[in-house]
């Protein structure tokens, strides 16, 4: 009807229509994707903060008849979890320092310095990031079990001094710096230490919080190495005192379990949301150039 | 004499070009990554081929016994059960991720208002560990009390044990794998999406393409090479999975999810038998090698480059 009296304008109406409708539709997608995305997580604070008893029940609860810490105080004290975290916090931090530290100063080398053997070089690191870590695993044990570090900081540090993958991140980044910069202070009689600590590191700032972040979140999430050179539980990190909180007492608390995962994980999400900008920058730099 | 050290001193370093000075310096910055890439990286590669060729079992005194542990690895049941559930995992995961990624960044795309919220939340579960997102995971898919299996109920499904029954337990492992990934590879394809030039897509909408052959000629061509990557990626890390199974089934119900990383550590470190242990990380790395070697054959036949 509508069509007969103005076909321009009923047409452009029809077109106004179907966007409307596909914005409607795309709108309703997005709300249940991020409604089923994140439910394991709103299910993980849900049953973390419920009685146990009304968390073994069938069909479930969905809002608990009262809130509770009970499983948080219980998982802070079947086993010392919070000396897990600091275990962690303390591991995770030295390891960023030695990996940001040596990935820069190799960057540097390899992306703006020349010498002889340097492309040869690089492509022998390009390499080994290719051989999965499983395959150094057997050895490093052997090593750390020779020097006697089994179950000491050393252990989880000294292996974790390097990364070639950081490496390679940072020469990629530094590739981009202008060369312009460097020559011009190299002629105001810089000399090389003050060129990298004067312009290259204030110029890399974000590409350096991008390798920290990395860095960190890898060594907090790190389990299998943790896992085999820690024997006490004075030395456990997060992930591995979480996994023994499984086999803690006879049967499977998963309130208690759910507590300890949301304090596992609310370092790593806090730290996350307050630099995603250079967590996906990383991301998007290796993607693309990968 | 000081006379004569004081000018003694200057005479190399006139000697040494700024080259050969920028080398030195070189060797300078290099030389803790070096020391570390010697020592932590290569070092233990060479020695873990070294241990692959010895019967090592920890407290005993290792003998070269060859490649003899390749060849007992190739008639271990276990092994091969490990191999077999591997390559399993590796080809219901790469592909339901490669399309939800995908389907995730077509969405993102479209710049409905939200997006950025739900992207995020789609990015959150590659950051969480493994261990925590595992005991959610099994949580859900308890048998009594789990969560799945009341939706399911609702909809007249009956209950099963996701994780404890043959038949689900590798396609539960591949669902959350995929709940954890799909948003991380997502981002990837978006960066590529958005990296596609409007002009083009413009230009072919003049000549008179409609949406989906915009989509399929000109859009999907340019974002290959991330496709490409997400592939080559997701096959590395399907075949080095590991935690998900140790945490969740152990490897069971009988041995139906054990991967091969899982056998590698049973071997290694419950066992103690270095040298096999060893010679699995290298099976491993070969299966690598080959199924990245084989993508970047292909890559010329579909992958667009400029």
């Amino acid at each position: 009807m509508v069509k007969t009296t103005f076909p321009g304008a009923g047409k452009r109406s029809r077109h106004n229509l179907l966007r409307a409708w596909s914005q409607a539709v795309l709108t309703i997608l997005l709300i249940v994707l991020g409604l089923l995305v994140s439910f394991p997580f709103v299910w993980m604070v849900r049953s973390s903060i419920m009685l146990e008893k009304e968390a073994l029940v069938f069909p479930p609860i969905w809002i608990p008849s009262e809130f509770t810490l009970a499983s948080y105080i219980g998982a802070l004290t079947i086993q010392p979890f919070a000396r897990y975290i600091l275990n962690s916090l303390f591991v995770s931090t030295t390891i960023m320092l030695g990996q940001v530290l040596t990935a820069s100063m190799g960057a540097y080398a390899f992306a703006r310095l020349r010498f002889p053997g340097r492309d040869k070089l690089f492509l022998v690191y390009l390499a080994t990031m290719m051989i999965p870590s499983q395959v150094t695993l057997v050895p490093s044990f052997v090593l750390v079990s020779w020097l006697g570090w089994i179950d000491t900081y050393f252990a989880f540090i000294v292996p974790g001094l390097f990364s070639a993958y950081l490496t390679f991140l940072m020469r990629q980044f530094l590739l981009n710096i202008p060369k312009e910069l460097e020559d011009a202070a190299r002629i105001d009689g810089a000399g090389y230490i003050r060129i990298f600590v004067t312009i290259i590191l204030p110029l890399a700032q974000a590409a350096l919080i991008t390798c920290a972040l990395l860095s960190f979140m890898g060594s907090w999430t790190s389990f299998l190495w943790p896992l085999i050179v820690t024997r006490s539980s004075d030395m456990r990190t997060v992930p591995i005192g979480l996994a023994a909180l499984q086999q803690q007492q006879g049967y499977v608390n998963f309130p208690q379990l759910m507590a300890g995962s949301v304090m596992a994980l609310l370092p790593i999400i806090i730290l996350f949301l307050s630099l995603q900008r250079y967590y996906l920058q990383g991301i998007a730099t290796t993607g693309l150039k990968g | 004499m000081t006379n004569v050290i004081v000018q003694s001193k200057p005479a190399p370093r006139r000697k040494m070009t700024n080259a050969q000075r920028e080398a030195w310096v070189a060797l300078g910055f290099l030389t803790p990554n070096l020391l570390g890439f010697l020592l932590l990286s290569l070092g233990p590669v060479i020695f873990s081929l070294i241990i692959s060729l010895t019967n090592w079992g920890g407290l005993t005194v290792p003998s070269f016994v060859g490649v003899d542990n390749y060849l007992r690895l190739l008639k271990d049941p276990v092994f091969l059960r490990s191999a077999r559930n591997t390559l399993l995992f590796t080809v219901m995961f790469v592909p339901f991720a490669l399309i939800a990624a995908v389907s995730l960044a077509l969405l993102f795309d479209r710049k409905v208002r939200g997006t950025a919220v739900v992207r995020l939340l789609c990015f959150m579960p590659i950051i969480t560990d493994m261990i925590s997102v595992s005991f959610i995971w099994t949580w859900i898919y308890h048998l009594r009390f789990g969560v799945l299996n009341y939706a399911l109920g609702l909809v007249g499904i009956p209950p099963q044990a996701w994780l404890g029954d043959a038949r689900w337990a590798m396609l539960s492992l591949v669902v959350l794998s995929v709940w954890r990934w799909a948003g991380y590879y997502a981002v990837i394809i978006l960066a590529a999406l958005q990296g596609v030039p409007t002009a083009l897509q413009e230009a072919a909408r003049i000549d008179g393409a409609g949406p989906r052959q915009v989509f399929t000629r000109i859009t999907l061509p340019l974002i290959t090479p991330a496709i490409f990557f997400v592939i080559v990626n997701s096959i590395i890390s399907s075949l080095q999975v590991f935690e998900q199974m140790f945490v969740m089934t152990k490897g069971g119900p009988s041995d139906s999810t054990i991967s091969i990383a899982m056998f590698l550590y049973q071997q290694g470190f419950l066992f103690l038998k270095m040298g096999y242990a060893s010679s699995v990380a290298w099976i491993m790395f070969l299966g690598i090698f080959v199924f990245t070697f084989i993508n970047w054959l292909l890559r010329r036949r579909w992958v667009y480059e400029e």
